[in-house]
């Protein structure tokens, strides 16, 4: 389901900061499906990445891909072919999700809402049950080079 | 070549960071806490430090504030994933020599923290 954002400046803006620098570290621009906005349980398709969000935005995102999708992107940034979903690929896609989101910090501090993040946590599991606050879950598909994720908005402004 | 010491809870932030300044001819050293730092600080006296904001227990502001009141000619750059104005007056109010954003590109970080080591006098903006 496409919704309207209802004046969510900020949505577009997060969006395309996150995807700003997942162009960068990718070294290819993602493709970026539309907006939606679920009422489901968030389950993790086997990596995901989570961080909070303190400020003018306040909640949780998490950018959910497959495990496949994970050790090719965790390569890539790596610069070198991974076998095994270790701790350095951990760490390497907790990073990227750390930079996306302070991407998306630059972009959304710019139209005036400024917010502070977590330190990274990854999630492992394909099914995972994803616990997010009871606000409005926008999901918004990507597609890369190193393979499909999704970035999980549960955020509010404040 | 100048001395480093790179302090990231982040063992892939850390890699990546050692790995290009190794490539230039730095000497790296690797802490992956504020605790950490503060005794391997002591075991090298680094040319450049560089600390990441937001770490696990000592965040990157107290480590920067500790290695300084061990060593006041202490040159520290933070760092962070995110940028904005508020972090890098926080950074300057500390003592750091300047602030990096970990999105920049690699050409852009080894840019900065050569010209930070060049000249110890300013914080660097993007």
């Amino acid at each position: 389901m496409v919704v309207e954002l209802g004046g969510a400046d900020w949505v577009l803006s997060f969006v395309q900061g996150a995807a700003a620098a997942l162009n960068h570290e990718l070294g290819a621009a993602p493709s970026l499906g539309p907006i939606s906005e679920t009422q489901e349980p968030l389950t993790s398709a086997g990596v995901s990445v989570l961080l909070s969000l303190t400020g003018e935005l306040r909640g949780v995102v998490i950018y959910d891909m497959d495990e496949k999708t994970a050790l090719t992107i965790a390569g890539t940034l790596a610069g070198t072919r991974l076998q095994e979903f270790d701790e350095l690929a951990e760490s390497a896609v907790a990073e990227l999700g750390n930079v996306m989101t302070g991407r998306a910090g630059v972009e959304v501090e710019r139209i005036g809402h400024p917010f502070s993040l977590s330190l990274p946590s990854v999630v492992r599991g394909q099914g995972s049950h994803l616990m997010v606050p009871e606000t409005a879950r926008r999901v918004v598909p990507v597609e890369t080079p190193a393979g499909k994720m999704r970035i999980l908005l549960a955020l509010e402004q404040t | 070549m100048p001395r480093v010491l790179v302090v990231d809870d982040s063992a892939f932030a850390r890699a990546r960071l050692a790995t290009m300044l190794r490539a230039q001819g730095y000497e790296v050293d690797e802490a992956e806490t504020g605790d950490l730092a503060l005794v391997k600080y002591q075991l090298c006296f680094p040319d450049l430090t560089l600390i990441d904001v937001t770490m696990p227990g000592i965040d990157g502001f107290a480590t920067t504030r500790a290695v300084l009141l061990v060593d006041p000619g202490a040159v520290v750059i933070m760092m962070s994933a995110q940028y904005n104005q508020a972090l890098i007056d926080e950074a300057q109010r500390v003592g750091a020599r300047g602030f990096l954003n970990k999105a920049w590109s690699t050409a852009a970080l080894r840019g900065a923290i050569h010209d930070i080591l060049r000249d110890h006098s300013s914080v660097a903006g993007k």
